[in-house]
């Protein structure tokens, strides 16, 4: 028996560790460091339909334990992702991919072209991205908006559909609820906080962006209260993310009640992290008396 | 790239704000060490999550030995300046593209600003193994921030310019080689960024030259997508495309 081993929908996983979408680029700088067969899957960097360029700098600043980013979803467009999913198809991983739009046609576009590479497991849809000015995260606020999307998505999907809730909102149930209303397969939850900071001898935002999403240890614990909100709102599964730096806190988020975890921002202070948790993980099973991974989802209610 | 534990062989204060470190590099393999490039230092404090970058400013084989000179710039630096020897650090290196070194050149240029004066000694050393003439123009904020000229002054002759007067000439590093006649064949640079514009400016067509820019980072490896520079090919990543990009690769628009 593997006690990593998770279930979810179009997500055989063998562990259920993944880095996160945006933390991890398409995997090419840490394949020259470990091998990624080894991740139970890769959230990719978000895809949009044309290439985008991004923030202007600086678009990353650190905060008491954690930092602030606003590289505003730069990436290569859909043509070129499409190459980079043919490179890591050779991993022999289900990955999920983190779709990002403007509107629904956008996202549904890219949805419906993405799904149908082969070694896609999952769509990710980030409509919580909080460093674009259209789209974003104007969908991932308002819950009839959020539905309606998944459920376009739903319909031009030929794989399963995850939604990336956002933690800037007043009511996070609602928003998984209406997600699920909309047809979802899953949650993933949370994306960043927005923040800002200021540099102080210029006296004016430190971010070009001026606001910036905050990541890193500091959101653990919001991620941990939103997931526990969210997993005794819907049935649907989560993939818990925010902050996650050891094996034991992927415990806590099953806890909470994660099924699956991706680890963000400690990818880019200790490269290594995901295997190393994934090493960890049977001694912290032991440790806290689990017999496997799936024993300790929701226990926390 | 690889991980180790370093420790602190000596760390004293040699300018304002200024500290030069010397680390003991037993785990690492220093032949992969190229002068340009820099390694990412964890602060044992989880306050302060991301690494800082640092360039190295002499790569001692022999000793076995990195040294890096920091400028204390925030919280993180701060604690850095109080470590004492014997205590560790978490490095991460070595990262980022180093300066090439022509085979064909006779002549060179170091020319460096502030913070970005370290890697050029390192370079310099190698390049002086080489038999190379080198001239070192070197540019600090006022003379209690001028450090190093005695090392850069055992490579070659050395120009040196405070902003405010107080040591070398008046101005801008700038303002020196538009004044001097300084014979080179290769140009390389590291410094704050209008310093990088105004030679890449005066010398790209010209020259050949390289230069090392700095960004705000959070990775180091080319993950996040932080530390962006315009280029004419496009965007590209200052940590792992560079931090050193040739003479009219980057544009200032």
């Amino acid at each position: 028996m593997n006690r990593l081993a998770v279930e979810l929908p179009g997500l055989s996983l063998k562990n259920p560790v993944m880095p996160a979408s945006g933390c991890f680029g398409f995997g090419r700088e840490f394949a020259e460091l470990y091998d990624l067969s080894l991740l139970g899957s890769i959230m990719i960097k978000a895809v949009t339909r044309e290439p985008r360029l991004g923030n202007p700098v600086p678009r990353v600043a650190e905060t008491p334990s954690g930092m602030l980013n606003a590289i505003g979803l730069q990436n290569p467009g859909i043509d070129k992702v499409e190459g980079e999913l043919n490179w890591l198809a050779g991993f022999h991983l289900p990955i999920i991919a983190n779709v990002a739009g403007y509107s629904d046609e956008d996202y549904c576009y890219v949805a419906e072209r993405i799904a149908k590479v082969p070694n896609i497991g999952a769509l990710e849809i980030n409509i919580s991205c909080p460093n674009v000015k259209q789209g974003g995260i104007t969908y991932g606020q308002d819950p009839a908006v959020a539905k309606a999307l998944t459920q376009k998505i739903k319909a031009v999907s030929s794989k399963p559909v995850y939604m990336k809730l956002s933690p800037n909102v007043a009511n996070i149930k609602e928003m998984a609820k209406a997600v699920e209303e909309g047809g979802a397969d899953g949650i993933t939850m949370i994306n960043t906080l927005i923040g800002m900071r200021f540099d102080m001898k210029k006296r004016k935002p430190l971010l070009a962006n001026k606001t910036g999403g905050l990541s890193g240890p500091a959101i653990k614990p919001v991620a941990l209260k939103m997931i526990y909100d969210v997993y005794e709102t819907v049935k649907i599964p989560i993939i818990g993310m925010g902050g996650i730096q050891t094996a034991e806190d992927v415990l806590e988020f099953f806890y909470a009640g994660a099924s699956a975890v991706a680890i963000g921002t400690e990818n880019f202070v200790n490269p290594w992290i995901c295997p190393q948790i994934i090493e960890e993980l049977p001694k912290v099973l032991d440790q806290y008396g689990f017999e496997k991974m799936t024993d300790a989802i929701g226990v926390g209610h | 790239m690889q991980q180790c534990q370093m420790q602190i062989v000596e760390n004293m204060r040699i300018a304002r704000d200024t500290y030069r470190m010397s680390l003991r590099a037993n785990e690492l393999d220093l032949s992969l060490f190229t002068p340009g490039c820099f390694i990412n230092i964890k602060i044992d404090d989880s306050a302060y999550l991301l690494r800082r970058p640092i360039s190295l400013y002499e790569i001692d084989l022999a000793a076995k030995l990195v040294r890096i000179i920091y400028k204390v710039l925030g919280k993180g630096t701060e604690l850095m300046s109080k470590m004492a020897a014997g205590e560790e650090l978490n490095i991460l290196g070595p990262l980022g593209s180093g300066f090439p070194i022509q085979n064909d050149s006779q002549s060179v240029l170091l020319a460096g600003g502030g913070v970005g004066v370290p890697p050029l000694y390192e370079l310099g050393k190698r390049l002086q193994e080489r038999g190379v003439t080198i001239t070192s123009v070197l540019g600090f904020q006022d003379a209690d921030s001028v450090y190093a000229i005695k090392e850069f002054e055992t490579l070659g002759q050395v120009f040196v310019s405070t902003i405010d007067g107080s040591f070398g000439q008046k101005g801008t590093i700038i303002d020196i080689l538009n004044k001097q006649e300084i014979e080179f064949d290769t140009l390389y640079s590291c410094g704050p960024a209008g310093m990088l514009k105004a030679l890449d400016e005066k010398y790209q067509g010209k020259k050949e030259g390289y230069l090392s820019f700095e960004e705000r980072m959070a990775c180091g490896i080319g993950a996040c997508y932080g530390c962006m520079v315009n280029t004419k090919a496009g965007l590209k990543r200052v940590c792992k495309d560079g931090p050193v990009f040739a003479l009219g690769e980057v544009s200032y628009e």
